[in-house]
């Protein structure tokens, strides 16, 4: 399972709305690195936001791919708000919540929350907000063509989408 | 001798009875007014919860609009409202959204593309708003032209045919292609698509609807 950022999705209302959660791990390589230890400080695990973006981008990227039965190749083209306001570090679990605000054949606009679920409490804080912009690109403004197969859609979200119980 | 008629004051017992049905549509009156002067007031913020606003949960309108007008409001109530002053502004909010530009920076001569620093898909997202903004529907490629490089018959040596040129003042009535028919450079396209461009497209479709 390769540049896989959800671990499942529990909530999935067709062309409106999905919510999926990703567990943090200290396993994860990035965080031995992020950020490592100095002669002035220790190490701290936290989470690249970048990789919190790109769970936000598979999250709302599968509901807009949903949307049409994965027919079309659905990709990020704008990120138009990335906002976070609190540190993802091991140990927690991040719940997306991507919701469409428009959709048409050219492609699609959404909004999404971000939220930092302690297992051990249940307790949940909103530590973010990111609203993107996805391009159907077969429906692309130059013509330009691309391959006919849906490479967007790989063996690994079809995983996903398996062992969340979505057809 | 003349009697004058005597004035008889309407007294409750002699009023027509008030149906069931007037008492239903006046409290149904009573009870709304406050909640739409709530949800405009609100203007549309979600609650911590994040869950719809009130006017959301009047009008049933998805999460996460900018701006919508009143659901019920005729497309010429929108045009009789709106100056050319005031579309002007509402596109100015679009671009500052969608672009990431200082409002001092659009001007009605701004040119999307060179000045303002608009790409293929900023285009996409300015579509997205400005049918949100203004209650109109705009089908691909009719505000920007597409696929126009890839045809022979219309692009050849980079510069458009006279068959090409034609095909895009049809498709684009809202564009002003004096300047541009001189030198038809493919290129040039986008200098073609000023602010002003969209101020005259969202009033033909105001119009049109």
């Amino acid at each position: 399972m390769r540049w896989m950022w959800v671990d499942r999705i529990i909530e999935l209302v067709p062309r409106e709305r999905l919510v999926a959660i990703k567990n943090i791990s200290m396993a994860e390589e990035y965080v031995h690195d992020h950020f490592i230890a100095t002669p002035v400080s220790p190490a701290l695990p936290v989470m690249p936001s970048c990789f919190i973006l790109e769970g936000m981008a598979q999250s709302a990227g599968i509901l807009v791919g949903h949307a049409n039965g994965f027919s079309e190749k659905v990709i990020l083209a704008k990120i138009n708000k990335a906002e976070f306001h609190y540190d993802a570090v091991p140990g927690y679990t991040l719940r997306y919540t991507a919701l469409i605000k428009y959709l048409d054949p050219a492609g699609a606009s959404t909004t999404g929350r971000v939220e930092l679920i302690d297992p051990s409490t249940g307790e949940s804080q909103e530590i973010g907000t990111i609203d993107l912009m996805f391009s159907h690109v077969d429906n692309n403004m130059a013509g330009t063509a691309f391959p006919k197969e849906n490479f967007v859609f790989s063996d690994s979200f079809k995983t996903l989408l398996r062992t969340s119980g979505i057809s | 001798m003349v009697q004058k008629a005597e004035i008889i004051p309407l007294r409750s017992s002699h009023r027509k009875q008030t149906s069931l049905y007037q008492c239903t549509v006046a409290a149904a009156v009573v009870l709304l007014i406050p909640q739409v002067f709530v949800a405009v007031a609100s203007n549309y913020r979600q609650d911590e919860a994040g869950a719809a606003s009130a006017w959301d949960s009047i009008f049933k309108r998805p999460l996460g609009h900018a701006f919508t007008p009143c659901p019920h409001a005729s497309p010429a109530l929108l045009l009789r409202q709106m100056t050319q002053d005031e579309i002007f502004t509402k596109i100015r909010g679009v671009l500052v959204d969608a672009l990431a530009v200082d409002g001092d920076d659009v001007t009605r001569k701004s040119v999307l593309t060179a000045d303002l620093g608009a790409e293929s898909i900023d285009f996409l997202d300015i579509v997205f708003k400005l049918e949100q903004v203004f209650a109109i529907k705009i089908p691909q490629g009719e505000l920007f032209p597409e696929n126009l490089a890839q045809d022979p018959r219309y692009v050849q040596s980079g510069k458009l045919t006279p068959e090409g040129l034609t095909l895009l003042k049809g498709r684009l009535p809202h564009v002003d292609f004096s300047s541009f028919e001189a030198d038809p450079v493919l290129k040039k396209v986008g200098s073609l698509f000023t602010v002003e461009t969209l101020i005259k497209f969202v009033e033909f479709k105001l119009a049109k609807k």
